[in-house]
């Protein structure tokens, strides 16, 4: 093992330091604590190997996030590819929201509560992960990845190999049949 | 006359992923001001917007490796 030396790029001091920022970022994105933890290695491994890469001119931390994104976006490709999930964008769902007027067929309400109480409420999360785990997997999936892990639209893209037209679609479908979800199950149901 | 509302939907969503075109900006505000339930729509996408940014804050924060996790990393980088 390289001795620490504050200039040497040192795999040991990435993880105290970065460990667990590196495991957050993976568990916002796949929510499998092992899955995450082995990314976390992978990516110092990679790190470590390719430390040659590494030009400085960016923290280490954001160096080390680069690589881990990599790895998270092609775990994701494998496991979309592995299951084949499809969704044709011509079967429209949100025509079941709309009468053939273009109108609502049950107008949106108001809700009041405020998103930073909301997330603090346990009740509402677990109405929030029922309402997602009720979309269409690939749905789901480019919700998750944009709305709570807050990827780019490109990173979506490439992980489940979508144009950016299917990918906003795909998001306009998710938000519809989530909203309607949660003001059903949670706004307008048996909490308020 | 076709409703707006289902364009509106569309172009709600599509904000948070793209710039507008100056028209479609025109045509959605001017729907937004006669029409209360998209106004509902954008206002409630808006609060899951926020939540959601808020939640992921909340748990990158919470996860941490565990003390087994930790060391298994360890070893394996002592290795190579």
């Amino acid at each position: 093992m390289i001795a620490a030396m504050s200039e040497t790029p040192d795999p040991q001091s990435w993880l105290v330091e970065h460990g667990d920022y590196l495991y957050g970022y993976a568990m916002s994105r796949l929510r499998n604590d092992d899955l995450a933890a082995d990314l976390v290695q992978e990516t110092l491994l990679a790190a470590w190997k390719g430390r040659h890469n590494f030009k400085g001119d960016s923290t280490a931390r954001t160096w080390l996030t680069g690589i881990l994104k990599h790895k998270i976006t092609d775990h994701i490709r494998a496991e979309i590819r592995s299951r084949n999930l499809a969704e044709a964008v011509e079967n429209d769902p949100t025509s079941r929201w709309f009468g053939a007027d273009g109108a609502w067929q049950e107008a949106p309400r108001t809700w009041s509560d405020n998103p930073e109480q909301l997330c603090r409420d346990d009740e509402f999360r677990a109405v929030l992960q029922e309402c997602m785990e009720r979309l269409p997997e690939k749905q789901r999936l480019v919700f998750e990845m944009r709305e709570f892990s807050g990827d780019e639209t490109e990173t979506i893209c490439k992980a489940l190999e979508v144009s950016t037209t299917n990918l906003h679609v795909l998001l306009h479908r998710a938000r519809l049949a989530l909203r309607g979800c949660l003001e059903k199950n949670w706004f307008g149901g048996p909490h308020k | 006359m076709k409703h707006f509302c289902e364009q509106a939907c569309r172009l709600s969503s599509d904000h948070y992923e793209r710039p507008l075109t100056l028209s479609e900006t025109v045509k959605l505000r001017l729907h937004l001001l006669i029409c209360r339930a998209c106004r509902n729509y954008l206002d409630t996408l808006e609060t899951l917007h926020r939540a959601m940014e808020q939640l992921r804050r909340l748990d990158m924060a919470a996860w941490k490796l565990s003390d087994a996790q930790r060391a298994r990393i360890s070893r394996s980088l002592q290795d190579n």
